[in-house]
């Protein structure tokens, strides 16, 4: 193969269905090279509504990265949010039984197996089970149990869950689409965390928003593992249907002015500035008071993070955010809604983009772009990991075999 | 009280069809295996079949049987409506309480989701309560499959059940189609419900009557499950050979019912009961138990029980009985009282006399939303049956969600965050 493997992540979003390309190279890292954009329809609050709508719009999507990355796009990665994901964690536990208590590759897989299973509604299935960290006969933060001696194994895990059907149409969505095909899917907030954070901003602790025109998702992390995530199914859809229904005009214009004129911060606005609405309204011109807009958006902004905030203090991770917070999405434009965040949530708030990825920087640098370069980010890690195993599935045996030997020997 | 030096009544009752399956599983494999003509010993288990169809019924293994609501129902089963199977057993209450009187232990087996499980389980479990014995209901939840409905009765029901007894044990079928293995046959997933149901009553009551190594007397079940109103978790698992207690206690923790250790790192209280031959010892008592209690992470109150039978030798069974700590929705369920007899006969009253309206009510057309329902059911009906309804929004507030107006609506803590912010807090724009 001349050309390096390419990993392609398609997210349906409520505003826009966004297909990023990256390439992975040989040294494990991740390179953008295309990306592919077509406004959404048929989606509201991250589900899809009208399938034969959204397939369109992904199609379009899909050819326009084709294009731009050149290359043809068979088999991706799909982001899925909206109401229905949840989360909880959740621990299993294993006794070691072995001959010297030693703890297996097996005793991991167990313990992870065992993690996994818990009582989510039967309708739902698990998108990720993300290990927080083990635990070997009490001894915390073990990162890596295999051959550690013990008697009894335990495993903490973050479960991030979501309803089946609606899943499944997100990959019906793409399967119907031939060639197109879905290799994985992801959750798009856990998603959005990959590509926005470093290594040891996760060590750190960092909070995750990602407020996008549906659905505002969030992740928590700390001490290098995902503690909290979850979805509001609150977002930019809900900031232009207050201003529509607020000032009384039609959602278009809501929509135009938001971008243009929009704000959450009241200072920057003068009470008398006005903005007049030509051609939209039949009789006339309207004209809209700048503060009016802005104290609209700023309820609905506010209102959201404040959501966000009861939701980290839930989590009881609040004092282990040493990297701070980071806003991503198309939200995350909104001007005054870093100086908003900072105040509500008490963090230092940044708008967060793309930094563990290399490539193309005009998609890089979006907020609006961390989720499906993220998922990119989550395709290439499937895929080391599936390489891995295939390697691991002809070297279990010689490993386990040096261990006793080196036992025995004794 | 001991049960040894006391007569003490152990009543295993089925009610419905489900219920009276898995009796018969248990009169079938006999409990306790007396031989005829042998003195009953004390606490023998008193097996009852309850049931509002009298064709299923006269089917029935079962020694003792129990017609349930000839009045209301005619013998003919309450066709998956809880309300009949509900009233069937309040036109019987008298017997009921006349059977019940002076049970120290009883079980309510039934199968949730339909009508005489449903709805008469667990009015017969609080007659028992309230007759004073320690009351175990041991239920099974529809499959998937068998729709939406019926699945909504069952959770009903289940909550129900979890106030009206001391504990619960509840299976959902799905899990035991998990057990049995793709192939099983459609005998063999119903045969694990009742196997467990049947194992359990048996474990039971050889802990408490058979003369043991380490003794627990019935104060120690009834301070390990009175009052909890939650769900407990059964599991079983039998040993041979050389190292029987290993085999058994990995039989045990690896029992499906027990969610892959999940249930025992949760668990509160645990209660380990073996059974095993004359040679039974101490050392294997305590790996098995210590093996158990490894996998709990909440330090639990663990409950040892050992017996000796000289029908077991060479074998160990170990059975285990979890009951996890109270979750918040327990609590929540628990908040909100029970409703008195008084309510609840006029409640049933009105129901009676609402008649096709109230069956509307339940029966609402598939497809057709609940609310909508409802709405019928008042607009024909009058007066009564107010507690079935849901509250419903005011329409005008849909005309303020725009854009939102036809989609799902996003429900935070009881509010609708489709209205606009300002609205919903009262701030006056411009």
């Amino acid at each position: 193969m001349s050309r390096p493997h390419c990993i392609v992540g398609l997210e349906i979003g409520t505003s826009k269905i966004c297909t990023v390309v990256g390439e992975l190279r040989d040294d494990g890292a991740v390179a953008i090279v295309g990306v592919g954009v077509c406004p959404s329809r048929g989606v509201r609050k991250a589900e899809i509504v009208d399938l034969d709508t959204a397939e369109q719009c992904v199609l379009q999507s899909a050819h326009a990265a084709e294009e731009s990355a050149s290359t043809d796009i068979r088999g991706v990665y799909a982001g899925v949010s909206g109401a229905h994901v949840g989360s909880l964690n959740n621990r299993g536990v294993q006794p070691i039984i072995g001959e010297h208590n030693e703890v297996t590759e097996a005793d991991v897989a167990a313990v992870l197996k065992h993690a996994r299973t818990i009582n989510i509604p039967n309708q739902d299935v698990i998108l990720h089970a993300l290990c927080r960290r083990y635990e070997v006969d009490g001894q915390d933060d073990v990162d890596n149990p295999v051959g550690m001696c013990g008697s009894r194994l335990q495993a903490e895990v973050h479960v991030i869950h979501a309803v089946r059907s609606r899943t499944e149409n997100v990959i019906k969505c793409i399967r119907d689409l031939p060639p197109l095909e879905v290799n994985e899917v992801a959750f798009n907030g856990y998603a959005a965390a990959l590509a926005v954070l470093t290594e040891e901003q996760k060590q750190l602790g960092a909070l995750v928003i990602d407020m996008g025109g549906g659905t505002t998702d969030f992740v928590i992390c700390a001490r290098g593992a995902i503690r909290h995530s979850g979805v509001v199914a609150v977002g930019g859809d809900h900031i232009a249907n207050d201003i529509s229904l607020g000032l009384k005009i039609p959602l278009s214009a809501a929509e135009r002015l938001k971008v243009e004129y929009g704000s959450v911060s009241l200072e920057d606005t003068m009470k008398s500035q006005t903005v007049s609405l030509n051609g939209e309204i039949s009789i006339g011109a309207t004209v809209i008071f700048k503060d009016h807009l802005c104290q609209i958006m700023r309820l609905r902004v506010e209102e959201t993070l404040q959501l966000i905030k009861r939701e980290l203090d839930k989590s009881g991770c609040a004092q282990l955010i040493g990297a701070g917070v980071f806003l991503t999405g198309g939200c995350a434009h909104v001007r005054g809604i870093q100086q908003l965040a900072e105040g509500v949530l008490g963090l230092p708030v940044q708008i967060g983009t793309a930094k563990t990825v290399m490539g193309l920087t005009e998609a890089l640098d979006r907020p609006e772009y961390a989720t499906p370069i993220g998922i990119v980010r989550f395709g290439a890690m499937c895929e080391e990991m599936e390489r891995k195993s295939a390697r691991r599935a002809g070297r279990i045996k010689v490993f386990f075999n040096g261990i006793l030997d080196s036992i025995r020997n004794r | 009280m001991s049960l040894r030096d006391t007569k003490v009544r152990i009543l295993v009752l089925g009610v419905g069809g489900a219920g009276c399956n898995a009796l018969d599983r248990v009169a079938m494999d006999g409990l306790p295996p007396t031989s005829p003509g042998e003195q009953p010993e004390t606490g023998i288990p008193q097996l009852v079949a309850i049931n509002t169809d009298l064709q299923a019924l006269s089917n029935s293994l079962c020694g003792e049987k129990f017609q349930l609501g000839l009045k209301t129902t005619f013998g003919l089963g309450a066709g998956g409506d809880p309300i009949v199977g509900r009233k069937a057993a309040m036109e019987d209450r008298d017997r009921l309480a006349e059977m019940l009187r002076g049970a120290d232990l009883v079980f309510v087996a039934a199968g949730l989701g339909g009508g005489t499980g449903g709805g008469a389980g667990p009015f017969i479990a609080q007659l028992a309560r309230e007759a004073g014995a320690l009351t175990l209901g041991f239920v099974t939840l529809p499959f998937e499959f068998e729709g939406e409905r019926r699945c909504e009765q069952a959770t009903a029901a289940l909550g129900e059940f979890k106030r009206a007894t001391d504990a619960v044990v509840c299976v959902p079928n799905d899990k035991l189609f998990e057990m049995a293995g793709e192939r099983a046959t459609v005998l063999d997933v119903f045969r694990t419900a009742d196997d467990l149901l049947a194992e359990g009553v048996r474990a039971l009551w050889r802990m408490l009557t058979k003369p043991g190594l380490i003794n627990r007397d019935f104060n120690d079940l009834r301070r390990a499950l009175e009052k909890r109103h939650d769900e407990i978790v059964f599991a079983f698992g039998t040993g041979e050979g050389d190292d029987k207690a290993m085999a058994a206690a990995t039989a045990v923790t690896s029992n499906p019912l027990l969610g892959g250790g999940a249930i025992l790192a949760e668990a509160e209280t645990v209660l380990v009961s073996l059974r095993g031959g004359l040679e039974l010892t101490m050392t294997e008592v305590k790996r098995v138990v210590s093996q158990v209690s490894q996998q709990c992470v909440q330090k639990p109150h663990v409950l040892v029980a050992a017996s000796v039978d000289e029908n077991f030798a060479g074998k160990l069974s170990v059975l285990l009985i979890a009951s996890r700590a109270r979750s918040a929705t327990v609590e929540a369920a628990l908040a909100s009282p029970l409703p008195s007899d008084r309510e609840m006969a006029a409640s049933m009253k009105d129901k009676v006399a609402g008649g096709d309206a109230a069956m509307l009510t339940t029966a609402g057309k598939p497809g057709q939303r609940p609310e909508q329902a409802a709405e019928k059911a008042v607009g024909k009906r009058p007066g009564g049956d107010a507690n079935r309804l849901r509250q419903q929004r005011l329409a005008l507030e849909i005309n303020v969600k725009g854009r939102f107006d036809k989609v799902e609506p996003t429900i935070y803590e009881g509010e609708d965050l489709d209205l606009p912010t300002f609205l919903r807090r009262g701030i006056k724009i411009g």
